[in-house]
């Protein structure tokens, strides 16, 4: 293939291959968009079926931990977008920080939800193993307590790959001279890490905040 | 254009296991895939032999019921997802998408090869599923019985359909971006070739269907360690919901199966009559019609499952819809034929194959789109003749059409005379064989999944055996002669069906970068009446 | 658009606001209309995110056809699948007809 040389074209190349990752993580994101949609006709079939029990199960996730955790990833997404435009002015040292930012409030975020973890284990509110043993919970509670793991721990999961992946970014940032030329690859990283903020959007009511009250 | 032997062309363009496991050359990727999938044919088809053995004789008696379940299940599991799905898109698709809108390679070529890699890891696990004894919940992996009670391999098999499943979103994700960002000047979407249409709507459904796969294959995995309760109704679960998942994705899969099939006709068709396609806007919408009307019918797999009779209603009136658009396909290959002059080679031979055989498979799909009619054949081999007919009959036929049109291209060699169309001809008789008889054995009743039958449909299964002994040995035929082709098969010049298409004007085999100059489209494809 | 820091740390005050906003109004009993404010808010947060956080103003129109296509390929999903659980006792019930 023929290039020519001129700055004309090489900034057409940049648009190009800007426009081409962001189409190609844009349609990654529509695919991610249809495995949480599995998930949540799941979980849209169950309440529909089991009112009550999904209430009950909502009541037993703790609001206060929920809440801060939502906002901790929101603020990680205003990190990543000031990274995002400090690499863009060139300022590396800025970026960076920001970016570190950014993995270290996704680490608070999967450490607050271990917590939560943690919590529902001591209680027996987890599947498999003794499911709830001391009380008489209403049919469907175990399908909500076990659409809970799965949904969020489908969610943490592709936090963690985000947080390698944003490690890795770093990592290879660092060592370069200008920050500048780099942006192609945090802009598209940027829309999987804003994806993720906006999947836990839905996540939260759906399991803190719908049916509190039954 | 002279072709120059000692040129370098992309087979040759280095040597070793470096220069073929970290290529990221489209085209020898698909070389990979091209022999991974024959690999899991031959298992897939090694299992069709036993089931095909056991059905001889009306008593159970080769194998266990246990070992028979076993065994259509893996038939099943390796021929879907690791021969079919792939096929076309990830052979044929991967060597000739750049070529064909004349471009060096896709948009993301290390996404490519991570895709492959991601198939055989999914490969390896499904392997390692069969090498433990395999599973016995059938391709379906219908709950309870797999999230509940099955034993044996159910988790690495469905590790496997995961991870594989995450090859295909990759694959389809590179086509879309490719088939936009990088085409030729003057490629305009009107002028794309058929071929091109036909990815670009199997790619969507790549993106959209497979991750509904892989969540509920993980949630048949999680009820299955952790006893959540999603499918189990003891504890409040919903079996049917399990069916809902697993056909949003697998209806759609087998467009994605036939899809790239009927791209391939439509490039064969008007090359051997010498025409252009008849009725080129509505081929590429109606496949686009077929990709998007396939998400709209799964239901027509559960219709005697529970579901509700007024859901029912509905998916069975899409159902009929989405075979309109399959009928222009064939009405419009008929049509191009018409006044043409017709060449019988191996390819035309298999698109003739195709023709035929998806019509019948295709107008028993509409027997089972109805409802009443479905009550009586659901469950029986009527189902299992018609997938088959489609599958085997419709997509195997046309992968084989397009690895014989395209293969001077791909390998720089002819084929022989006789063997190719010797095969044809044992595969078309075979498959018939097989296939038909399966037809009569559901509608007089005979279940699917069953290993001993009443004596009076033995006759029957003996022609299906008997055909399928046929057919093996004609999908035989081209391991030989293809393998002797690539090595010592006559050279071929860079365009010896004189077709048209852009993969045509450069060198048989292809330069690393495809093109030595970015090619200018500047007429309309199948411009076949102008050079007759 | 909106390009610079200070507008940013002003969309991640909104967004924390109806976080908490949504939070709160869970803790009250407003019968029926909890569902459907907590999913208006949850909306109201996407859409922040899609249009500012993910630029889809600035993206190709092609990018902005595939966000709304997959919102299409999700309520089909739901929808049609839904199509069954509503209408499943419809034969044996007639009382839970619409």
């Amino acid at each position: 293939m023929t290039s020519s040389a001129s700055l004309e074209d090489s900034a057409l190349m940049a648009e190009n291959r800007k426009r081409t990752a962001e189409l190609g993580m844009w349609i990654f994101l529509a695919s991610e968009a249809l495995l949480f949609g599995g998930l949540f006709l799941a979980y849209f079939v169950y309440r529909y079926s089991f009112p009550q029990a999904f209430a009950a199960g909502v009541r037993e996730n703790d609001l206060i931990l929920g809440t801060i955790n939502t906002i901790i990833l929101m603020l990680s997404a205003l990190f990543m977008t000031l990274g995002i435009l400090a690499a863009e002015n060139d300022n590396k040292k800025s970026s960076l920080s920001c970016l570190i930012m950014t993995a270290f409030l996704g680490l608070t975020f999967l450490g607050i939800k271990s917590l939560e973890y943690s919590h529902k284990f001591q209680h027996h509110l987890y599947p498999g193993g003794v499911f709830m043993p001391e009380k008489n919970w209403p049919v469907g509670e175990r399908i909500f307590f076990g659409l809970y793991f799965v949904m969020t721990g489908v969610h943490a999961l592709h936090l963690l790959v985000g947080i390698g992946i944003l490690a890795w970014l770093i990592f290879v940032l660092s060592h370069k001279p200008r920050v500048r030329d780099s942006t192609v690859w945090l802009y598209t990283f940027g829309l999987y890490w804003h994806y993720i903020d906006l999947i836990w959007i839905f996540l939260f009511p759906s399991l803190y905040l719908l049916g509190r009250f039954g | 254009m002279n072709e120059h032997p000692d040129k370098e062309n992309y087979l040759m363009a280095g040597y070793g296991w470096r220069s073929w496991f970290l290529t990221t050359d489209h085209k020898r990727i698909a070389i990979l895939y091209m022999l991974s999938i024959t690999f899991f044919f031959a298992i897939g088809a090694f299992f069709a032999l036993l089931i095909r053995l056991e059905l001889l004789t009306p008593a159970g008696d080769f194998v266990s019921s246990a070992t028979y379940n076993r065994l259509f299940t893996m038939h099943g599991i390796i021929m879907v997802w690791f021969f079919l799905i792939p096929s076309i898109p990830s052979v044929l698709g991967n060597f000739l998408i750049p070529l064909m809108i004349g471009a060096d390679d896709l948009s993301f070529p290390r996404l490519n090869l991570a895709s492959w890699y991601i198939f055989m890891l999914g490969g390896i696990f499904t392997l390692i599923s069969i090498l433990f004894g395999g599973l016995d919940t059938g391709w379906t992996f219908y709950t309870p019985y797999s999230s509940s009670y099955a034993s044996g391999q159910v988790l690495n098999a469905g590790l496997g359909i995961i991870i594989s499943g995450f090859s295909s979103i990759l694959t389809g994700l590179n086509f879309i971006v490719t088939i936009h960002k990088k085409r030729a000047p003057g490629l305009t979407w009107g002028r794309l070739p058929l071929f091109i249409w036909a990815h670009y709507a199997t790619s969507l459904i790549f993106v959209l269907a497979t991750p509904v796969l892989a969540v509920t294959l993980l949630l048949m995995i999680v009820e299955r360690t952790l006893h959540i309760g999603i499918f189990d109704p003891s504890l409040g679960g919903d079996p049917v919901l399990f069916q809902h998942l697993f056909w949003f994705y697998s209806h759609p899969a087998v467009y994605i199966m036939i899809l790239p099939a009927m791209g391939v006709v439509s490039e064969i068709v008007p090359c051997f009559s010498r025409r252009k396609i008849f009725g080129y806007k509505m081929m590429a919408c109606a496949s686009l019609a077929i990709a998007t009307l396939g998400f709209l019918v799964w239901g027509h797999h559960m219709f005697v499952s529970g579901q509700s009779v007024y859901a029912g209603i509905i998916f069975s009136l899409f159902s009929f819809l989405v075979a309109i658009p399959s009928g222009i396909k064939v009405f419009n290959w008929v049509a191009t034929m018409f006044r043409g002059t017709i060449t019988f080679s191996t390819p035309m031979i298999y698109a003739f194959g195709f023709i035929g055989l998806f019509t019948i498979g295709g107008l028993t799909g509409l027997f089972l789109a109805a409802l009443g009619m479905d009550i009586h054949v659901q469950d029986t081999y009527f189902v299992v003749a018609h997938f088959h007919y489609i599958m085997v009959g419709g997509a195997i036929m046309g992968y084989l059409g397009g690895i014989h049109f395209w293969w001077p291209k791909i390998c720089g060699r002819l084929y022989p005379k006789g063997w190719p169309g010797l095969s044809a001809l044992l595969i078309f008789i075979g498959f018939n064989l097989t296939f038909f008889p399966q037809f009569l054995l559901g509608y007089m009743g005979m279940p699917r999944r069953y290993h001993f039958y009443p004596e009076e449909f033995q006759a029957l299964h003996v022609l299906s055996s008997a055909g399928a002994s046929i057919l093996g040995v004609g999908y035989i035929f081209p391991f030989f002669y293809l393998a002797w082709s690539f090595f010592r098969g006559p050279r071929a010049e860079p365009n010896p069906w004189r077709a048209t298409g852009l993969e045509w004007k450069t060198e048989s085999p292809p330069p690393v970068h495809n093109f030595d100059q970015t090619p200018i489209v500047t007429e309309d494809p199948y411009s076949y009446e102008e050079k007759p | 658009m909106v390009s610079s820091p200070k507008n940013f740390l002003f969309l991640f005050l909104g967004l924390a606001g109806l976080t908490l906003a949504t939070s709160g109004i869970a803790l009250i009993n407003l019968g029926g209309m909890n569902f459907p404010i907590a999913i208006l808010i949850a909306c109201l947060q996407a859409s922040i995110i899609i249009y500012y956080y993910m630029h889809i103003q600035s993206a190709e129109i092609l990018v902005k056809i595939f966000a709304v296509g997959t919102l299409l390929w999700l309520s089909i999903l739901i929808l049609l699948t839904f199509n069954d659980y509503f209408s499943r006792y419809w034969t044996t019930n007639p009382s839970l007809w619409p």
